[in-house]
């Protein structure tokens, strides 16, 4: 009691005053009736004749006296109250303070049994608030713990989620990156071909730049084969040419034959008249004559038939001259045609050099780009071997979370354990009454 | 004499005849001619036959045919006419050819200056052939001369 603090100060020290024992104003009860029967039993027998009357006041008196003694100087009446107190205490109620009398000077027992359980019902009050501001405040702590836990329960959740989108976005990206890859070794292949086709396409470029210069060679050749022949056939033109004119000195030749035999036929024609003129001595020259008029006539034949000859043959010179010429001149254009053709192999075979080149160039660049594919593949191989140990880290954090998860229902449970239990606590707490809002009995 | 042998000849486009003994001989013709004064447009000049001047007579233009084509072969027929000597000028000489006298006889003569010069046609090789009189021939040349020397100028 002693320890609990000072709540109840007046307990620790009684009020002053004179202690009576109870025992001893009862005493005094009885000497006072005593007393007073004395001196009453004379004077009712003086007064009142009547001995069945007298015994009756006199019995009256008694129980007055003692009646109103007892009342007067024990106060028995207070453990009526007292009682009343107990019981209220022993109910629960610790509402209404324990009836006191106000009569303080003078104390007996009752009065300390009064004071003692005053302080009980004191002690009592504040046992029982403290256990109900306990109970509430662990109710309260239970809520709030069970909130926590559903409050931790749903970021659990929501980490879950999280961990359920990041695995699936784990599972996406794995299967992207597996896409990707795919993707890039068809690219690698495609550049492959590509550098392959690059390749085939230099050395066709190769084989049209040599197949150019041979043509260009083979076109030089012919160029200057041309040269020769159209050295030749201006010779040939020359020689014809001069042939030509060889022909008609035939024909001057022939000119002077035909008119030799055209004198000679006149001769001859002279020869005959003059033989004529001789008569008959002239005869045998006539004949003579005769013959050498023929032979004149047959060789004017001839040389009509040599100019006829010669002259068809000059024609024709002079016709295969002008074709000579037309052919030179067909030539010549031909060689232009060569050169252009010469020419246009030159520029086959530079462009298809630079062509070669370029071409070149792309086969190098798919070569770089293979490697680079390559290098990408490596990467996506990497980012996979990353992606699955994301998606391991994912399921080891799902694990975790799970089992967060079911520590954080324990908790709940424990929680909501704890809680019933405060309630339980606070329902039997309940039944004392502290408060003397509403009483009555007051 | 002569056995009916004739000199034939071309002048003016026809074929034209002489006796083989009227016929001296036959040169071919070389321009130019030395001019002979006072003379008709058909002497065409004189010519030098080995020292000897022979008037020469377009034979075309006397007949009054068509002048013969520059380029053509020309021919100078010496006449025998007494102690002078005539020269026709001719296109080409055929030769010396048998005329049958039978078939001589006056047919399409021309009229005019050559009338009477043609005696008649004949056929030597097959071709008609004009026959000359020499006698009217010369007197006309002797006209042409004559008349030159007549005309003033």
């Amino acid at each position: 009691m002693r320890g609990r603090g000072g709540e109840a100060p007046s307990l620790a020290a009684p009020p002053a005053g004179i202690t009576v024992s109870l025992q001893v104003e009862i005493m005094v009860s009885y000497l006072l009736l005593g007393a007073a029967l004395i001196v009453a039993i004379p004077a009712v027998s003086e007064r009142v004749h009547e001995p069945l009357l007298a015994v009756a006041a006199v019995l009256a008196l008694t129980v007055a006296l003692g009646w109103g003694l007892t009342l007067a100087l024990a106060r028995v009446s207070r453990l009526a109250r007292l009682k009343a107190s107990a019981i209220e205490i022993s109910r629960g109620d610790l509402s209404k303070s324990v009836a006191r009398d106000g009569r303080g000077r003078v104390r007996d027992e009752i009065d300390d049994l009064a004071l003692s359980i005053a302080a009980m019902q004191e002690n009592l009050r504040d046992l029982v608030s403290r256990i109900q501001g306990a109970a509430r405040s662990v109710a309260d702590s239970a809520n709030e713990l069970s909130t926590s836990a559903e409050q931790v329960n749903a970021s659990t959740d929501e980490v879950a989620r999280s961990m359920e989108g990041i695995a699936s976005g784990a599972g996406e990206q794995s299967a992207l990156v597996e896409l990707a890859s795919k993707v890039i070794g068809e690219m690698a292949g495609s550049i492959e071909r590509t550098a392959c086709s690059a390749e085939e396409a230099a050395r066709a470029s190769a084989e049209t730049s040599a197949g150019a210069a041979r043509g260009g060679e083979a076109a030089r050749l012919a160029g200057e084969k041309v040269m020769r022949v159209f050295a030749r056939i201006e010779a040939a033109s020359e020689q014809v040419f001069a042939f030509g004119e060889r022909t008609k000195e035939i024909g001057k030749v022939v000119d002077v034959i035909t008119s030799v035999a055209q004198r000679t036929n006149l001769l001859a024609l002279n020869a005959t008249i003059e033989a004529a003129r001789a008569g008959e001595y002239g005869r045998g020259f006539a004949v003579v004559a005769d013959e050498v008029r023929k032979l004149a006539e047959s060789t004017g034949r001839s040389a009509e038939q040599i100019s006829g000859l010669a002259a068809d043959i000059s024609g024709r010179a002079v016709s295969v001259v002008g074709t000579m010429k037309e052919s030179v001149s067909v030539l010549g254009e031909g060689r232009e045609d060569l050169n252009a053709i010469i020419r246009s192999m030159e520029d086959i075979s530079r462009i298809a050099a630079t062509g070669a080149d370029k071409v070149g160039v792309i086969s190098q660049s798919a070569r770089e780009q293979l490697e680079g594919s390559g290098d990408m593949v490596e990467a996506m191989d990497h980012i996979s071997d990353v992606a699955t140990s994301n998606a391991r880290a994912t399921e080891g954090v799902r694990t975790a979370t799970s089992e967060q998860t079911a520590a954080v229902a324990q908790m709940a449970g424990a929680a909501q354990e704890l809680s019933n239990l405060s309630l339980e606590l606070q329902s039997v707490v309940s039944r004392f009454r502290l408060e003397a809002d509403a009483d009555p009995r007051r | 004499m002569s056995d009916g042998r004739h000199v034939v000849f071309a002048a003016g486009g026809q074929r034209f005849a002489l006796p083989l003994e009227d016929v001296r001989e036959v040169v071919p013709a070389a321009p130019p001619f030395a001019r002979v004064p006072r003379c008709g447009p058909e002497v065409k000049g004189g010519m030098n036959l080995r020292g000897r001047v022979v008037a020469v007579v377009d034979l075309a233009a006397l007949l009054r045919l068509p002048p013969a084509a520059p380029g053509e072969p020309a021919h100078v027929v010496i006449l025998e006419a007494e102690r002078r000597a005539l020269g026709l000028l001719v296109g080409a000489v055929h030769g010396v050819e048998p005329l049958a006298p039978d078939e001589e006889g006056a047919a399409d003569a021309p009229a005019g200056a050559g009338a009477g010069l043609v005696r008649g046609v004949a056929r030597a090789g097959g071709r008609s052939v004009a026959l000359l009189d020499v006698a009217t021939l010369e007197s006309q040349v002797k006209a042409l001369f004559g008349a030159g020397s007549a005309r003033p100028g």
